[in-house]
């Protein structure tokens, strides 16, 4: 089935069409997600929110650019959306906790990730990694992620993201830049 | 190479041939599941007689206030005392010419 066909199917609410576009697709969501919250669990859930987004949505594709850079967009914004209210959850927590309320403390921003798909023998150093690109700005921690575990091309980062070429460029060397800093610091206390 | 270098170059290469993470095989299935479950909880709700007594509430708690501020804000009182006097004049008038015939 071709794009367009394929678009138009879903348009009219076709569940096959619409279970073959999740069965496609659930693997670049699900990674560019795990990617993003480094988190199994929360990536699922993001993952099903994309696809919802997707079903609710696709009379406002345009067809401009491909199904997957619109697609992976989504999942980008589902992801950062999710990361936002996580922080607020944990703000007001905090605050609510000034006034008597239980605060609990949410100590997975705190836990080492292990990529499922990082051979063993680099599990360790991927942890260390992971963590870093944490502490990048946001739009370069996205091209990072989008080209070094996606896998996908600087042009296509630049169409899902919404900007030029030399954009991605920049910020991709400007987040290698930044994680050679970070990991400069973290040698200091590393003891592998 | 110093030892720092080789140690950020070994972490950032730590990634390389990084394998895709497989997704739940039954992703589809939750995810028409929660649709539904999304469904469920809105439509229900709308239709329900509290949601909808609630709204006629608000309805009418909105158009009072409403009310009360048109009726606040036009004046009543436009006319002066003198012109107030003006008007009750003639009737006074009246009243005393008819005493007077009395």
């Amino acid at each position: 089935m071709n794009q367009d066909h394929f678009v138009s199917a879903l348009r009219q609410g076709d569940s096959t069409a619409f279970k073959e576009l999740v069965e496609q697709y659930k693997k670049p969501v699900y990674n560019t997600g795990l990617g993003m919250l480094q988190n199994e669990e929360d990536a699922e859930d993001v993952a099903q929110e994309v696809f919802i987004q997707v079903f609710q949505s696709i009379s406002q594709f345009k067809g401009d650019s491909k199904l997957s850079t619109w697609i992976y967009r989504i999942t980008v914004s589902k992801s950062l959306e999710f990361i936002r209210k996580k922080r607020t959850k944990k703000r007001f927590g905090f605050v609510s906790g000034l006034f008597g309320n239980e605060y609990l403390l949410d100590q997975s921003g705190k836990k080492e990730f292990y990529h499922p798909g990082v051979a063993m023998e680099n599990r360790e150093l991927s942890a260390i990694l992971f963590k870093s690109i944490n502490g990048l700005p946001e739009n370069q921690r996205i091209a990072f992620i989008l080209h070094k575990l996606e896998q996908i091309s600087y042009q296509e980062v630049a169409e899902v993201m919404q900007v030029s070429l030399s954009s991605v460029e920049s910020l991709i060397f400007r987040a290698r830049q930044n994680l050679q800093k970070e990991l400069g610091e973290v040698y200091k206390n590393y003891e592998g | 190479m110093n030892n720092k270098e080789q140690f950020i170059e070994k972490v950032m290469t730590s990634i390389e041939g990084i394998n895709k993470a497989e997704a739940n095989p039954f992703l589809y299935e939750k995810i028409v599941n929660r649709m539904g479950q999304d469904r469920g909880k809105l439509i229900p709700f709308i239709q329900q007689p509290q949601f909808i007594r609630l709204a006629a509430c608000l309805l009418v708690l909105v158009a009072m206030n409403v009310l009360v501020c048109i009726h606040f804000a036009e004046p009543k009182y436009t006319e002066t005392h003198t012109e107030q006097q003006n008007d009750v004049n003639p009737v006074a008038q009246e009243y005393l010419s008819y005493m007077k015939n009395i």
